[in-house]
């Protein structure tokens, strides 16, 4: 009695039996897939998490500035800037991967400062003590050039939308080298 | 007081530790943020000091140094404040009862621009010289 074979219908590289699908390559390489895209979605999850983990981490230390932390002068950041930085910069982090964890730093004026580096800009978003966000863009390639502003009032960027801030961001973090400045 | 012509001299900064994240400076770190800076930024000259002596002198507790806090030394060159519009110029320190002279204090001068039009030094360009 003969055993009916076939091309695998995956690769069509091997013989198997007509009772299987596919060949045992090709189910092998599926399993890899799969594992790959589970790591993958496992990766990204973590990432995530480190990435809103450091921003705490660091928001956590400026809210412990001491009054006079910049040689004499320089206020801690008041509670609720640290806070609504946090609510901002999480949201942001959590919607827009594409968007690289900024660095941030205390203001003499007890405000907080998170600033993108990229080879043609130096991006800064400032947040206010009366709530409101202020973004500048410079070109560092063009000094004498304007710079980009933007003002955000507190009630346009919050904890659950910090879409139109992303979209400011991204026309400039997305040009040159894609603003990646977290290490 | 003369101002710096030698547009390779480089011109040392100290950077607070809170300006810094991850060895990487704030803007701010290159700007004179102070009350009592009245727009003059506080930078040592390298062709009287050394980045790892100024970063002493600096970081020293009085009356021997001048009890700042520092991450590091950075850098830049007299050339680069030009570009950015910004002369600079030697600003020995006399000693006083409470701190020690430091002849090599230089300033660079932001007084005509307007913060919201500050100049913005470019890290990318200032290199870290001790730290």
């Amino acid at each position: 009695m003969s055993i009916e074979m076939k091309d695998c219908p995956q690769c069509g590289a091997n013989r198997i039996r007509t009772t299987v699908s596919i060949c045992d390559t090709c189910e092998i390489s599926n399993r890899y897939e799969e594992r790959i895209d589970e790591l993958e979605k496992a990766l990204a999850k973590h990432e995530a998490r480190w990435r809103l983990q450091t921003v705490r981490e660091r928001l956590n230390l400026l809210a412990k500035a001491p009054p006079g932390w910049a040689d004499g002068e320089g206020l801690t950041p008041a509670p609720a800037v640290v806070a609504r930085a946090w609510d901002v910069i999480a949201r942001l982090l959590a919607d827009c991967p594409d968007i690289a964890r900024p660095k941030l730093y205390p203001t003499p004026e007890g405000e907080v400062q998170a600033e993108w580096s990229t080879k043609r800009y130096a991006v800064e978003v400032l947040f206010r003590r009366t709530g409101t966000i202020e973004a500048v863009a410079t070109d560092l390639a063009h000094v004498d050039a304007d710079d980009d502003e933007e003002s955000f009032a507190a009630n346009a960027v919050d904890k659950d939308d910090a879409g139109r801030l992303a979209v400011w961001l991204r026309t400039f973090l997305g040009k040159a080298d894609g603003g990646r400045t977290e290490s | 007081m003369n101002p710096l012509k030698n547009h390779d001299e480089v011109l040392l900064r100290q950077v607070n530790p809170l300006h810094m994240e991850d060895g990487e400076p704030s803007s701010q770190a290159f700007w004179p943020h102070r009350d009592i800076d009245e727009g003059q930024l506080s930078v040592d000259r390298s062709t009287l000091t050394t980045a790892a002596n100024a970063h002493a002198l600096f970081t020293t507790a009085k009356p021997n140094g001048f009890g700042g806090a520092s991450e590091g030394t950075w850098g830049l060159t007299v050339g680069e404040c030009t570009t950015e519009g910004l002369s600079s110029r030697e600003d020995p320190v006399a000693a006083t009862a409470a701190t020690p002279a430091n002849p090599a204090h230089a300033v660079v001068d932001f007084a005509a621009h307007t913060k919201s039009k500050r100049p913005r030094t470019r890290r990318n360009s200032a290199r870290s010289s001790f730290g």
